[in-house]
């Protein structure tokens, strides 16, 4: 009688362990994914009320080509590959990706776990150029004034150097009408693909929402003192939570509107070489051939 | 005395350089020494000779590389045009000036034979290259007949 006790005990131990175990495993990969997909179809329907402000920015896009080294073309080909799906109409202009908060057709429950709905990237694009140029003054002028007929803005100068913010769409058409004004020392181009974090901020603000409407309806609810101060402490750190994520989701809005670009503009040095990644050339006397030398009169 | 003897050396000197060219129409000679001549037209558009002494298997073909590699790969000029002089003799290249999208001319003729290479240069803005260039070919030209042929 003792050792069945000991031993239904154990069995109902065990039992109880697996359960608890099965609960608290991590999600399996196929899993994650599928509990994600499910985040954004909610997203997708319930953004508009969570934050209609937040539409993705339409990715940079190249109205035309021409011209360029290799190193310039794939990485511009691999744009307008990126972009090619999206509808254009006839002058070049690619129009903006549809409103995620009105989508075309109504989110469905994602029966797949492999299929993801169709969502716009949200990329943060930023560009650092060095540019050895003949009139350093006049290029930064003419890059101040592309910029202004742009739509960007000034973020910061020094000297020759400046950081700019430019429309992301009209990113690279800045960035090759920059490489024109001179010879290109230093061209660094990066991507960051922000899609799964706003995702994930824009469905967090969501959920808060909710909550923050429902400790309303509990307020009025409640009965005593002691109750009505638990619920307006948590009201007070989910309505911080909220504000906290919205001026989040707000910089990472501005950062995939405006692409950010550093640009530096070197003043061609007579006879120096303008790649240091080449040799030099082996006669001295060639190097002094040079515009500014002739000009110079130094001869 | 030997003010003028100096002078007279001096005169000497300059005579024995390698640059003694008339100068094309609408340029005057505003610098020259022994190896180097400068000439400028009224719209500061500015011609230059240089001469410098060959080496053992100093081709054209051997300078005008060595050029074009200095000229478009390390000062950033776009090479519009490259087109032999007389055959072997030399070569000229058309080069525009790569600042904010003006179209800057910046012409460059070598001329090799076995002892001599000379490098004979124009640079001028657009709207008056047309009417240098000629002058520059004359130059480029008289150069071959009486030094490099």
């Amino acid at each position: 009688m003792k050792h069945s006790f000991w031993a239904i005990a154990l069995l109902l131990l065990s039992l109880g362990c697996a359960a608890r175990k099965e609960m608290s495993a991590p999600m399996s990969a196929p899993g994650r994914e599928y509990e994600r997909n499910r985040h954004y179809s909610r997203m997708t329907t319930e953004s508009a009320a969570a934050s209609d402000d937040y539409r993705p920015a339409p990715a940079p896009v190249m109205v035309s080509t021409g011209g360029g080294n290799a190193e310039k073309k794939s990485t511009y080909d691999e744009e307008v590959s990126a972009d090619k799906d999206r509808p254009s109409d006839s002058s070049g202009q690619v129009s903006p990706p549809a409103d995620p908060a009105k989508p075309e057709t109504p989110a469905q429950p994602n029966p797949s776990p492999t299929v993801r709905p169709s969502i716009a990237r949200m990329i943060i694009y930023a560009a650092r150029l060095v540019v050895n140029v003949l009139e350093p003054d006049k290029s930064m002028e003419a890059a101040l004034a592309l910029m202004t007929k742009m739509g960007g803005f000034l973020a910061q100068r020094n000297n020759l150097y400046i950081e700019i913010r430019v429309p992301s769409a009209l990113f690279f058409d800045y960035v090759r009408e920059v490489e024109k004004m001179g010879v290109v020392v230093q061209r660094t181009i990066s991507s960051e693909d922000i899609t799964e974090q706003f995702a994930d901020l824009t469905l967090r603000l969501g959920n808060l929402k909710v909550m923050r409407t429902r400790l309303i309806a509990l307020l009025e609810l409640a009965r005593t003192v002691e109750e009505r101060l638990a619920i307006e402490r948590e009201l007070s750190r989910v309505n911080g939570e909220i504000d906290a994520i919205s001026g989040r989701l707000r910089m990472l809005q501005n950062l995939v509107d405006f692409a950010t670009i550093q640009l530096q503009f070197v003043p061609r040095q007579e006879g120096g070489p303008v790649l240091p990644e080449k040799l030099a050339t082996p006669v001295w006397w060639v190097k002094s051939f040079d515009v500014s030398n002739l000009f110079g009169g130094q001869h | 005395m030997k003010h003028i003897i100096i002078s007279l050396f001096l005169l000497g000197f300059a005579a024995c350089g390698h640059v003694n060219f008339e100068p094309p129409e609408g340029f005057i000679e505003l610098r020259k020494s022994d190896t180097v001549l400068r000439l400028v037209a009224s719209d500061a558009s500015a011609l230059r000779v240089t001469y410098r002494e060959n080496k053992k298997n100093g081709t054209t073909q051997f300078w005008a590389e060595i050029f074009k590699r200095e000229l478009t790969e390390f000062k950033g000029y776009k090479l519009v045009k490259e087109e032999p002089f007389r055959e072997k003799a030399g070569v000229i290249f058309e080069l525009l000036a790569p600042f904010n999208n003006s179209e800057f001319h910046y012409t460059v003729a070598v001329l090799t034979n076995e002892d001599d290479v000379y490098v004979i240069e124009l640079g001028a803005e657009k709207a008056v290259y047309d009417k240098h260039r000629k002058a520059f070919l004359d130059l480029v030209t008289t150069i071959y007949k009486d030094e490099i042929k």
